[in-house]
């Protein structure tokens, strides 16, 4: 009986092969010289550089590459058009991990990377690290082989292989992933309470236009599919985030059965596929291209009579296509008050035997009151002219470059290694943004409607510090949406009577404030106070800006776009507080962090930061303006704002609150609860229960301006009395703790800020990322048990770990280096790509170049 | 398609019970079906009585042979309370408990026939059942709600409320200020002692009919 043809029925972009294998025979060889213009590379094993086998290797032709290896690792070329060029090879390293090393560079995981076995003996090529490469073993002379190895007998076996393979790019059949459990999230088919959840989950974004996972052939999905961070509609408080117009649509009867979605974090894809997968069965992938932000590209299979190509953008509600060129739709959104939007979407459809494929590239053209439908068609044709493979390649290699650059690698915790992952990959969705660009950071980003898309503090104290060490363009473009909002803070300052500026504490396309004036609340209704008196936003708006300046070390930022920003609030408060006859200065009636408790006088967060921002502006206006009489009245009355620290050297956190109603978050339920819908505010406002980190969060983003020695007293008093009833709470809480030294509750919290999302914990993912808590999460790690900070241009670390962590590595963008510090048993190590001043803990500074050993961490020692 | 005709069958015991007589002519009008003595007064019997095709429910007392025969049922079943004051022509104004769990969702679909008027599902927060996180008492508020409805009761003209405390209290007080004709409880016919707590306090001091809906899960 003659063999089954050999055939994997799945895509592969790498194949790993013995070169007298493919170079031999004449038709193979004309296998080999087709696999580049496929986009298929391609490494072929060979005893030494000089076997005349080689020779007969045909030049790569197209975008796919072809390396000759040796089976032993010890050499290594590149074969170009020009001819074979010699690669670098490290000594001691097998083969393959040198092949799949090279390979994730670009994007490639060994998921999707087959190696052929030919030879007794090839077996040695695997190791560890080969463990999810697709290995085969073909024809008839290998040796034993591993359990599992799929054997292809036969002479013809290889070819047949590799004519799958090209057969399947040609045939435009739906790319594979690499199912690597460190980097995705599988999410099996949910049951219909979990399918908004999941839809959120499995969001791809890019440059802030962010498409849910929403199944392809669902016609009326319950949460719009795709949003763009700051393009909203509506007026006055009732502006929110407008529904775009989608483009990842298809027709599908019957509709697919159960799906199973996987995310694929390293390389920014989502592959959908029913669960028993079969040749007709359906798939899709697709991607929010982080190359070409705005071009969304979808690839789907399915059995001929099953899959039709979908329906473009709704033109009905969304302005009326006409005219124009072929195989081309596309949609405007009404400016009204805000942004527009114009989308072209392209569609190709193909067959290969009784599957058909439909491609699908789209383009967003985001931004501006007037539609730039052009720029999207433009756009757009060059996307398609591209194609989706090459769209494909082309976001895997910035993703391999992003998690090259920006990562935090916690080996000995997979659970946090995939929490923190999945944060990371929630902000590079905000990236990139053209240079000069305004970015609205709604609390849950574009990854759904929940607030509307409001702007809070989360995009400055919580998202900002994060986004900075990860994409510092984007954080730019971060403090660039509350410049541009300047005129309304100031209009607001004054229709209250002061100076200055003073922010809305909920924030839109128009920077009014649009903060809800009422709620339910236990079948009553409620005032709600925030946008009147939770003022500390206009000084978190100051800081963020600042920080941004110090994190890149662009002082000239501060001392130019942001000058007005960082002077204006300044003025705010010195016209906003007032002076007692003893001449202490105070902020009466305001909400701090902690909003249990309405209406309070002098919060430390809040004078905290007045104070903190008075002093930076005068700092800043003595540099820029050395005559102003400002600076001297700004220090004086930061001098004057009562701090609220007692004698017992910890703050109080409002007058008035130590004589509040003892209760500890234990005594009401197990944290985090959401203790005000428990006891109800009355109760909790009488009470020391706190919603979340205030006298904490001053330690946290100015512990300049706590009381000496104070961290450690506050922390000891107000967490037992956190009920951490916030998402914002659990990660700031992690690195307040952290720093405190109480590193293993530190290390509980982070997990509950990194569950907040993937397990629901809000019940309201549905609509949409916390992007603070995936914020706050970094920050734990960066800020908290790293004890990052940037002190006038100078790196400063102080690590602290939790007993889980012997190891941990984080790579981020500072001072304009990609910083990589590597912390274990042995010490720190700090390696960066420019020269950098680095100082740990109290040592003196040392300038790195390259690679710095700075020794053992200081680890243990409380605050 | 509909022939005109009673679309099943609601069974009574003890029909000389005037409280019990007008809850079951209240839930045939609702349900547009025959009403029919039951032709047995054992619990278990019933249970067989009600597990017939056609037969929708039977309305009995919240007594002995109610509650064995609750407790084997596989179909709703109408307690009348001894609290039982008023009792409305019809059943059309349904106060629906749930506690966000699946099966509690699944009472509703069980107990279809006796939706067509007004339901308000309420949710009470208490120290077992409270969320864990409450951003902004607006936003979260809408978001919370929102989802909610869109997992467990996404029915068109469905009103939900929303309560803390002790669920039996804002159940009993909710079926008042909402005049409730017809409190729906999901359960999961578990007797046990500690076990059906809201069944049973719901049972003995509302004061309008009671209908239970036996669920696979386990309702508390």
């Amino acid at each position: 009986m003659a063999d089954p043809p050999a055939r994997l029925d799945r895509t592969v972009d790498l194949v790993v092969v013995r070169a007298r294998e493919v170079l031999d025979p004449a038709r193979t060889r004309r296998l080999v010289a087709a696999l580049s213009p496929a986009r298929l590379d391609v490494v072929l094993l060979a005893g030494n550089p000089d076997d005349p086998v080689l020779a007969a290797c045909p030049r790569p032709t197209g975008p796919g590459r072809v390396q000759l290896r040796g089976p032993d690792g010890g050499w290594a070329r590149e074969l170009t058009a020009d001819g074979p060029r010699a690669l670098a090879v490290a000594a001691r390293v097998p083969v393959l991990d040198a092949v799949l090393a090279d390979a994730s560079a670009r994007g490639i995981g060994a998921g999707l990377v087959l190696v052929v076995l030919s030879r007794r003996g090839d077996r040695a090529l695997l190791s560890e690290g080969t463990r999810r490469c697709v290995v085969v073993a073909a024809g008839d002379r290998h040796g034993p082989l591993p359990a599992g190895t799929a054997r292809f007998p036969g002479p013809g076996a290889v070819a047949a292989l590799l004519s799958e393979q090209l057969g399947r790019r040609c045939r435009r059949r739906v790319p594979a992933l690499d199912p690597d459990p460190a980097w995705t999230l599988r999410e099996p088919d949910p049951p219909p309470e979990r399918r908004r959840v999941v839809e959120t989950l499995t969001t791809v974004a890019a440059g802030g236009l962010a498409s849910r996972g929403v199944a392809e052939e669902d016609r009326d999905p319950a949460i719009a599919p795709v949003l763009a961070a700051g393009v909203y509609r509506g007026r006055g408080a009732a502006q929110a985030l407008r529904p775009l117009p989608r483009w990842a649509d298809l027709r599908l009867d019957p509709a697919p059965g159960a799906t199973v979605r996987t995310l694929d974090l390293r390389t920014g894809v989502l592959l959908r596929e029913e669960g028993s997968p079969g040749p007709g069965t359906f798939r899709s992938l697709r991607v929010a291209s982080p190359a070409r932000p705005g071009v969304v590209a979808l690839r789907a299979e399915a059995a001929a009579g099953r899959l039709r190509p979908g329906r473009v953008p709704a033109a009905a509600e969304h302005g009326s296509p006409r005219g124009g060129p072929p195989r081309r739709r596309w949609a405007t959104t009404p400016s009204g008050a805000g942004s527009a939007v114009a989308v072209a979407v392209g569609q190709r459809v193909g067959r290969d035997r009784g599957v058909r494929t439909v491609e699908r590239v789209g383009c967003y053209a985001v931004g501006g009151p007037a539609p730039r439908l052009r720029d999207a068609l433009d756009r757009l044709s060059r996307a398609e002219a591209a194609g989706f493979d090459a769209l494909l390649a082309e976001s895997r290699r910035t993703w391999a470059a992003r998690w090259d650059d920006v990562d935090l690698r916690v080996p000995d915790d997979p659970e946090a290694q995939r929490g923190l992952r999945f944060a990371l990959f929630t902000l590079w969705g905000l990236a990139p943004v053209p240079p000069d660009a305004e970015l609205a950071v709604g609390a849950r980003g574009a990854t759904g409607p929940g607030y509307r898309g409001h702007v809070f503090w989360d995009a400055d104290v919580f998202v900002l510090p994060a986004l900075v060490a990860v994409a510092p363009g984007a954080a730019r473009a971060v403090v660039r949406y509350r410049i541009a909002r300047l005129p309304a803070a100031r209009r607001r300052a004054r229709a209250a009577g002061h100076d200055g500026a003073r922010f809305p504490w909920e924030s839109a396309q128009d920077g009014e404030e649009v903060t809800p004036h009422r709620a339910r609340l236990r079948g009553r209704t409620l005032r709600v106070r925030t946008g009147a008196l939770e003022e500390h936003i206009t000084a978190d708006v100051a800081w963020a800006a600042a920080h941004y300046a110090a994190w890149v070390h662009q002082p000239a930022f501060l001392a130019g776009p942001a000058r007005p920003l960082l002077l204006d609030t300044a003025r705010y408060w010195r016209s906003r507080c007032t002076v007692d006859d003893a001449g202490a200065a105070h902020l009466d009636h305001v909400i701090g962090p902690d909003e249990y408790h309405e209406d309070v006088d002098d919060d430390a967060f809040t004078n905290g930061m007045a104070r903190w921002n008075l002093r930076a502006a005068a700092d800043l206006l003595e540099r820029l303006d050395p005559g102003s009489p400002e600076p001297t009245a700004w220090r004086s009355l930061a001098g004057r704002l009562v701090d609220g620290l007692t004698p017992s050297g910890r703050h109080e956190q409002f007058a008035g609150y130590d004589a509040r109603r003892p209760l500890l978050a234990r005594e009401v339920a197990e944290p985090p609860v959401a203790a005000d819908l428990l006891l109800g505010r009355a109760r909790v406002g009488a009470s020391q229960l706190i919603k979340q980190p205030d006298v904490l969060m001053l330690h946290h983003l100015v512990p300049g301006e706590a009381g000496p020695a104070s961290l450690v007293p506050d922390v000891e008093h107000y967490a037992p009395r956190t009920a951490h009833g916030s998402s914002l709470s659990p990660g700031i809480s992690a690195a307040v703790l952290a720093r405190a030294g109480r590193t293993e509750e530190a290390l509980a919290l982070l997990h509950t800020g990194l569950a907040l999302d993937l397990d629901d914990l809000t019940d309201t993912t549905a609509e949409g990322l916390h992007l603070a808590a995936a914020g706050a999460s970094v920050q734990a790690v960066v800020q908290g048990f790293l004890g990052v900070r940037v002190e006038r241009g100078t790196l400063v670390l102080d690590p602290r770990l939790p007993a889980a962590w012997p190891r941990l590595e984080a790579r981020f963008r500072l001072l304009g280096a990609a910083v990589r510090i590597e912390v274990d048993p042995a010490g720190v190590v700090v390696r960066t790509d420019r020269p950098l001043r680095v100082r740990l803990g109290d040592r003196a500074a040392v300038r790195v170049v390259g690679a710095g050993h700075l020794g053992p961490a200081v680890s243990g020692r409380r605050a | 398609m509909s022939t005109g005709g009673p679309a099943g069958k609601v069974l009574v015991r003890a029909p000389d019970d005037a409280a019990v007589l007008a809850v079951a002519r209240a839930a045939a009008a609702t349900v547009g079906a025959e009403l029919r003595p039951a032709a047995t007064a054992d619990g278990h019997a019933l249970a067989r009585e009600l597990d017939r095709p056609g037969v929708l429910t039977v309305v009995s007392r919240a007594d002995d042979v109610g509650w064995a025969l609750v407790a084997e049922a596989g179909k709703p079943v109408l307690l009348v309370p001894a609290a039982v004051v008023r009792v409305a022509a019809r059943l059309d104004r349904v106060l629906a408990p749930l506690d966000g769990s699946p099966a509690a969702a699944a009472s509703l679909a069980a107990a279809e026939a006796f939706l067509g008027g007004e339901l308000v599902v309420l949710h009470v927060f208490d120290a077992r059942a409270v969320p864990r996180f409450w951003d902004h008492p607006a936003h979260a508020e809408r978001a919370w709600r929102h989802e909610f409805r869109a997992r467990w009761c996404d029915r068109p003209g469905t009103r939900l409320e929303l309560r803390t405390g002790d669920a039996p209290d804002r159940v009993l007080e909710v079926a008042h200020e909402e005049a409730a004709d017809v409190v729906l409880l999901g359960w999961s016919q578990c007797l046990d002692p500690g076990r059906a707590a809201l069944v049973r306090r719901t049972v003995a001091e509302a004061d309008v009919p009671v209908l239970l809906v036996p669920t696979d899960g386990d309702v508390p």
